[in-house]
This record gives C-alpha cells, structure tokens and sequence, in this order.
C-alpha cells in the first residue's frame, strides 16, 4: 500500500474572529493527484497556506512524511518534502531561469562558505549535479531553451511552468500548485493539463491542486475535496463531485 | 579539475589588471607627490566600503543607513589593537620591526596592517550579526533602514564619550602606521574577489532570492531570515575591513563617521548602480575625487568651495531624474564585454580602411 | 524636584516643537513612502525667513509684539508651502510618474535637502540670534497651547473632511484611489503643503526658547529626531506623532537636566531601536502583513 505523504488533522484557522477554514482534515498519499475546489472566498489559498508554514494553524496538526510540522517554518518544511506554487507568480524575477530553478537546489547542498568563496571540489560537485538536474527538469518542462533568460522576460505561460520546475528542484514528495492554470486561455490550460500528469510520472510526486478550472481539475485529478466558506462539504472522484447537490448549491446557489 | 572552467584568456587579463593597478599605486608612491597617494589610497578604501555596503543594498535589497557606524567598529578596533602593540613593545622597538621613516613600511609594518584589519573586519562582523539578528528578523523596507540608522548613531553616540575611544576631537589617535597605496590595493582586490566568489555560491544565490521575493525564497527552502543576517555580517565584515584599513589612513573624530558618511556610501553605491559592484568602485572614484577637488585644490570657483553640498545635491538629483539605476544599473565588467568591444573597435577602424580600397562584389 | 520640573517642562515644549515637526514627516510617508529629508531644509527655511523678517523689517516698527510674530508665521509658512510646492514639482514628482523606486526617491530627497542646505549656508553660516518676545513661562504655554489646537484641527480634517478622507484613500492605497476619481497630484501636493506649514510652525515655536541657531538647525541640531518621533508613534498616526515628539523632547531635555546631555542620541536611538523591535508599526501604528 502507498505511504501517506501529508496528513492535516482537523485543522483551523482564525483571523480575528472570522473562522477562515474550519476543521479541515485531508490524507494524501503517494503519487496522489488530488483537487481542492470552492468558491471564490472558500479557503483553499489558506489551506495552502497553512499546509505549507506560511500560516500557523489555530488548532489541529498536519504531519508531512509521518512527521509532525505543524509549527514548522515554510523553509524546514522543503527540506522535509513539500514545496508550492503561487497564485500570482512569485519568481526571481531579476535572476535567471537556471538560477531560479537552482535556489530550489539549496537544501540538497552542504558545502560551506569557505568552499563557496575558495570554489573546491566540494562545490563544483554539487553546483555542477544542481545544474544538471535543473537542466533536467527545464527540459522536461520545455524550457531548456530560455535557461539564460531573466525570469520576468519569459512570457506569462512559461512564467507559470518555470514557477513549477522551481518547484520540483526540492525533490518534493508533494507539489502544491496554486491555481496553476489562472490566466490561461483553453489552449494553455490543455497543455498545462499534459505537464503536471507529465510531473507527476515523472518526477514520483503527490500533487495538491487548487484551481477554478473545472475542466482541468475534473480532467485530472483522481480524488476531489470542496470547501466552502472554510468548511469541508464534500470528497469523492470527480464523477461523484459532479454529481453531489451540496457543491452543486455552494457553486451556483439554492 | 575545477581549473578546467577558468577561461586562460580572462584569467590573464585579470592579471595583467592588477598588475597594472599595483604598478601604478607604486608609480604614485615613489613621485614624491604629498597629495595623490593620499587621495588614491582614500578611493580605494571606500571602494571598499561601497562593496560593503552594496552587499545589503544591491543583493540583499535591504536598505541600511548605519554603515558608518560599521566603519566606526572597525576603525576603533584596529585602533586599540595598533595602540596596544605599541604600548607593548615600546616606541623603538615598534619603529625597527614595523616602520622606519626612510624606507616607509617594512614587510612587518604591511603585515601587522593586514592583520589589524582583519581583526578589526571580525570584531565588526560580530557587531553586523548581532545588529542583523536583532533588526532583520523583525523590519524590512523603510524601518529598517531607519533603525541601521539609530544603530550606527548609537556607535557614534558612545566612541564620542569615551575619551578611549577617541572622543569628540580624536585627540591623540594615531595608530603610528601609514598604510600605502598598494597595501590598500591588493585589499580592494581581495574584497572584489572575495564578494563576487560569495555572491557566486549557494548563499549567493540565496542572497538574491531574497531580494527578489522573500515568501518565494522561504517557499524554495530558502531560510530567508537566516540568510540575511548572513549577508548583513558578511557586509559588515568587509565594512570592519575598510573601517580597520582606514585607521592607518588618517586620524579622526568618531563623529566624522556619523549619518554623512552612512550616506554618503549610500550615494556612491546607488550612484553606481545597486547589485554592481563595478558600478561602486567607479562611483567610488568619482565622489572621493569630486570631494578633493572641492576641498582640496585651487582652482574651484569661490562660491562652490563655500557651498560644495550645492553641485552635489544637483548631480545627485539630476542622476536620480535621468538615470535612476545608476551608472552602470545593475551590470558588471566582464572580459567578455571588454573583448567583444575591443573587437568592435577593432572592425570599425578597419572597415574605414576598407572604404578607401575598392568595393568587393557582395 | 525643581530639576524635575525643569526637565519636564523644555522636554514638553521642545517636544511639542518636535511633535509639529514630526506630523508633516509623518503625513508625507504615509502619502508618498518616502522619508523626505528636505523636510529638515524647509524646518531651517522657516527658521530664516521668520528670524530675518525680525531683524530687517518688524522689531524696528511693531517691536516684540505677538503681531510681529503672527506676520512671521504667516510669511513663513507661505515661503515654505512654495518652497515644498517647487520640490515637489521639479523633484519628487518626476519620479513617482516613472515609477522609481523607493531608494530612487530617498537619494533624490537627500540631494534636494543637500541643495537647499548649500543655499542656506551660502546665506549666512554665522551663528543667529533669534529675538526674544516671551519669558519662559508664557512660550512654555503659548507653545503646548498651539500644538494642541494644531493637532485637534489637524485630525479633525484628516477625519471628516472630503479631502481628508481623500488623503487617507491615497495613503491606502495609491491607485484604487486614483480610479475612484481622486486627483492624487492634488492630494500629495497638499500633503506637501501641510508638511512645510508645520514645519513652518514647528521651527517657530521652537526658536521660541532655543534662540541661537544656524544653517543647520533642521539637518544637524534637530536632525532626524522628528522622523524618528514619527516612527515611534507609528507613520500615519497624527496622535502617534505628537506622542513620539513629546517622548523625545522630554528624553533629551530629562538627559540635558541630569547631566547626560552628551549620551542623548544613544538614550533616544536605544529607546527607538527597542521600540520598534516589540512593535514594528510603532506606538500608535497598524500591523500590516504581507498577503500571500
């Protein structure tokens, strides 16, 4: 049976009185594709936020690979095997799309400042593996051919898919993508489609999805949780989602 | 194996650079001109103190306006370490090991310099962490520029009352050892290679990451809080560096290294653009010269040697108007960009030749 | 006790100087971001303007009257409101339709500041006398009066009026405000003008009782302490201002009285550094976290 890769118990949040996500409990498990949906204002970008340390949860746990993290910072949590995109996409935009993919590598390296400043053995070993992994990964994504490029120079789509590759350099066990498909036209959103089935194949991860497009999330994903308004209404494969009253009304109204 | 990568051609013109800089400050130091090993050797010290400061502004993106309290630590440092030597073995002794007045500095002398210094960079160091432990983890932007501000203030605030320390006039400061032109050279080579090595490494890159987004670097593993502090004391570590190299230079009033100075390496590094590092040593010479020139020579118009923060103030503005990145923006001198130049050149000057000879068919 | 009261009483009408000056400081970042270092110019500015309308023209006909200083204070205030207006126009404005950034901004502001110091200097760099028009005890008064009815009428417009909450929507944020149809230009020169009054005012009263002073009276002998009692009290906050002004005029007058006048920067900028670090928006500020 596949391991469990990240576990939220009963988690909730609260901002200033207002109950933001309420009892939220998700179990995903290895090379799992799963969908979080809700409507706009649900929680889902909160749960993101909790899951992956930008936020502290009011209560509950979440354990990623069996461990506790609940109060961990983002950055430990990397190292322990999660990394996220971001809704409106954060990348270094001043540096290049190698080097951004590259910042991901950081936590697999280990030389130290005298190796970094005097260039040993030490660091070429282990800048020259992060470059070729980088290269690895870019290259599935399609993006070998802007490695020199300045982050910000790259148009919108590929700004999003590098955003993914930067994602993946951490070797996560669980990617968490924002809304990867926000901003796209049909087109973009099919081949965005072909990408992440492609990652998670190739690259053995979990993946976390949150996003509006029904037809990507229902193309995709294996198994789907709805919010609305912080609280969990429903879960089950996408045929079942379609077909549950609950979200029905949650999307569209009594 | 890891001199496979070195591009011979870059490294011997590396090289021949610095040769061509040492050979000059040498050049300078044997005329027998007072004025101008004085004035190159203060460029090249705050050559050094700009790359300082440009590691936070320029790579790490912060503002910190209390690098003068930096230099402060170091100066004072240096100064007690020199002070106590002296006191130590006497004023003979010191004169034969060190220094003697025909020949200038011996290779001792140099060498208790250098060392001096650098424990004056670790002691800063020290201080740099501390301040960024205490400031970064909490301030970004505007406030945190404000509080580097009270930080170097405070340095200021104490070597003023200590007579120790220096007090208000100085008085009595005098490490007994004149740093020369190439001493201080060699040092600012050292610093260049020692802040593009670093920015080159992991830290380096996480380093930039920061500046461009915190949430994201946090996000890619990066310790974003970590990571600053690491820069700060990085950059106050070179600062303690100049900071110890300028208390061979000169003797000084602790207040002499209060707000102005703070800003002034501010104005030279946003002068030459922030994150370039060649960009600050130019910007370096420019200022250090232009304040010479309007303290120090004859032929200023009256009024502007009355009033030299008016020109000032102009240039600065009208640069911030015209061309807000700086002189250099965020570019760095590279080989290959001086030889595709040189090439360039090279193609024009024969091309014109070219032109006198009969057109070829195309 | 006596000391005490002494200490108390310079600390509140040196700080209320402070508290004026601190407000327009305060206004100008909340608007625009910038820490504007010319303010400390347009302080020295009105210091100049009142002390020579004094000397050449009003001592010899009105004598030390308070006519005299309302005609100062007017005159001062319009020649610094032009002061900053032409600043603003020439300087900070081109910028912000560029788009630069924040650091952009500062430099630019230290060189105005550098500018207009140079001018002041080349003025006259000889040290001034400021006359003398009350004892001790009436400026003492005159002056927390003055700062109170400022700060009341100050925060009533920021409060009520259309242009205040105008102000308060720009401050906010900057292009929202603009696509509900409110002319930022208008707003941040304005805001300019509001700054250089108080500045105006501020430097007034403080010539009140500190007489001697110089061209540097803005950039060295007041220096940044207003900006940092603007920090302390929280950027944005009229209140936190004068509360930031007043705790560090009695500071630095308490130090002066016992004794530890030369260990004032270290007392205040330590006070300041603590305080930030427990409340990083200041006093009397609002705790803004990034969204992710």
């Amino acid at each position: 049976m596949a391991q469990t890769v990240l576990k939220a118990n009963n988690i909730s949040i609260v901002f200033g009185g207002l109950h933001a996500v309420d009892n939220f409990s998700i179990e995903i498990k290895e090379g799992e594709l799963v969908g979080l949906i809700g409507p706009n204002g649900a929680g889902k970008t909160t749960v993101f936020n909790m899951l992956t340390g930008v936020y502290v949860p009011t209560s509950g746990t979440i354990e990623l690979r069996g461990q506790d993290v609940t109060k961990m910072d983002p950055h430990s949590r990397v190292k322990i095997g999660i990394s996220r995109t971001f809704q409106n996409i954060r990348l270094f935009k001043r540096m290049s799309v190698l080097e951004n993919v590259k910042v991901s590598s950081n936590i697999h390296m280990t030389y130290k400042i005298f190796d970094g400043i005097f260039k040993t053995r030490k660091y070429w070993e282990q800048e020259d593996k992060a470059t070729n992994e980088a290269m690895e990964i870019l290259k599935v994504l399609g993006l070998e051919e802007y490695v020199n490029e300045q982050a910000q120079n790259l148009p919108y789509g590929k700004q999003r898919k590098l955003e993914i590759a930067r994602a993946l350099a951490s070797h996560p066990a669980i990617l968490c993508l924002d809304e990867p498909a926000a901003g796209m036209n049909p087109i973009e959103t099919e081949e965005l489609m072909e990408t992440i089935k492609l990652v998670r194949d190739k690259f053995k991860t979990a993946i976390l999805l949150i996003e509006h497009d029904m037809k990507l999330v229902m193309g995709i994903c294996e198994w789907i949780k709805v919010i609305s308004f912080g609280k969990e209404i429903a879960t089950g494969t996408p045929d079942e989602i379609k077909n549950n009253k609950e979200v029905i009304t949650a999307y569209l109204g009594e | 194996m890891a001199f496979k990568r070195i591009n011979k051609r870059n490294l011997i013109s590396n090289i021949v650079s610095i040769v061509l800089l040492i050979t000059v400050c040498i050049i300078v130091n044997n005329t027998g001109n007072m004025q101008w090993p004085q004035y190159i050797s203060k460029i090249l010290i705050f050559s050094i103190a700009a790359l300082a400061l440009n590691v936070v502004c320029g790579c790490l993106g912060e503002f910190a306006l209390g690098h003068g309290g930096f230099l402060l630590i170091g100066y004072t440092v240096a100064f007690l370490v020199g002070q106590g030597i002296y006191g130590l073995i006497g004023a003979s002794t010191f004169k034969d090991l060190f220094y003697s007045t025909r020949e200038g500095l011996q290779p001792l002398g140099y060498l208790l310099i250098v060392g001096d210094s650098l424990i004056a960079a670790v002691v800063t160091a020290i201080f740099g962490f501390l301040v960024g432990v205490i400031a970064l983890g909490r301030l970004k932007g505007d406030y945190l520029a404000i509080v580097t501000l009270g930080f170097g203030l405070i340095f200021v605030n104490i070597a003023n009352n200590i007579d120790f320390l220096g007090g208000t006039t100085g008085k009595g400061i005098s490490t007994k050892l004149a740093g020369t032109p190439v001493l201080y050279a060699v040092m600012l080579v050292i610093t260049i290679f020692l802040v593009l090595s670093f920015m080159k490494s992991r830290f380096g890159r996480g380093i930039l990451a920061c500046r461009d987004d915190n949430i994201a670097s946090e996000a890619c593993g990066v310790p974003v809080k970590k990571y600053k502090v690491l820069a700060f004391t990085f950059s106050a570590f070179i600062a303690g560096l100049a900071g110890g190299l300028y208390a061979h230079y000169n003797t000084f009033a602790p207040g002499t290294f209060g707000q102005d100075l703070s800003i002034e390496l501010l104005i030279i590094v946003v002068l030459g653009g922030l994150g370039s590092l060649t960009g600050s040593v130019i910007a370096s010479i420019i200022i250090v010269l232009y304040n010479l020139w309007i303290c120090s020579m004859g032929w200023v118009p009256p009024f502007f040697k009355n009033n030299p923060k008016i020109i000032y103030g102009v240039v600065l503005v009208s640069i911030m108007l015209f061309r807000s990145s700086g002189i250099l923006g965020t570019s760095e001198f590279s080989w290959n960009w001086f030889y595709d130049k040189v090439k360039k050149v090279w193609k024009k000057i024969l091309s014109i030749f070219k032109k006198k000879a009969p057109k070829e068919v195309e | 006790m006596d000391l005490f009261f002494e200490g108390l009483k310079n600390g509140l009408a040196l700080g209320s100087a402070f508290a004026l000056m601190a407000l327009g400081y305060s206004m100008v970042y909340g608007i625009v971001k910038m820490i504007n270092f010319a303010h400390s110019e347009f302080i020295t500015i009105g210091g100049f303007v009142s002390y020579y309308l004094c000397e050449l023209l009003l001592i010899d006909k009105l004598g030390n009257t308070v006519g005299t200083l309302l005609i100062c204070l007017l005159v001062s205030i319009v020649v610094c409101v032009v002061v900053a207006v032409i600043t603003e126009k020439f300087a900070y404005k081109p910028l912000r339709k560029k788009g630069s950034s924040r650091i952009t901004a500062l430099i630019t502001a230290i060189g105005v500041s550098y500018i207009l110091n140079g001018i002041l200097n080349a003025i006259t760099g000889e040290q001034l006398v400021f006359p003398k028009f009350f004892d001790s005890q009436t400026a003492f008064i005159i002056t927390i009066v003055v700062t109170v009815i400022l700060l009341v009428i100050l925060t009533l417009f920021v409060k009520k009026t259309k242009v205040g909450i105008a102000m308060r929507a720009v401050s906010e944020n900057e292009n929202a405000a603009k696509l509900m149809g409110i002319n930022n230009d208008f707003i941040i020169s304005l805001t300019f003008i509001i700054g250089a009054a108080l500045a105006a005012i501020g430097i007034l009263i403080y010539l009140l009782s500190n007489r001697y002073f110089r061209f540097d009276v803005g950039s060295v002998v007041i220096g940044l302490y207003p900006f940092v009692a603007a920090v302390i009290g929280g950027i944005g906050s009229l209140p936190g201002a004068v509360l930031g002004g007043l705790l560090i005029g009695l500071i630095n007058q308490f130090a002066a009285t016992y004794g530890f006048g030369a260990w004032a920067d270290f007392i205040i900028y330590g006070i300041f550094v603590v305080i930030l670090l427990f409340k990083p928006a200041g006093l009397l500020g609002k705790d803004v976290r990034e969204k992710v």
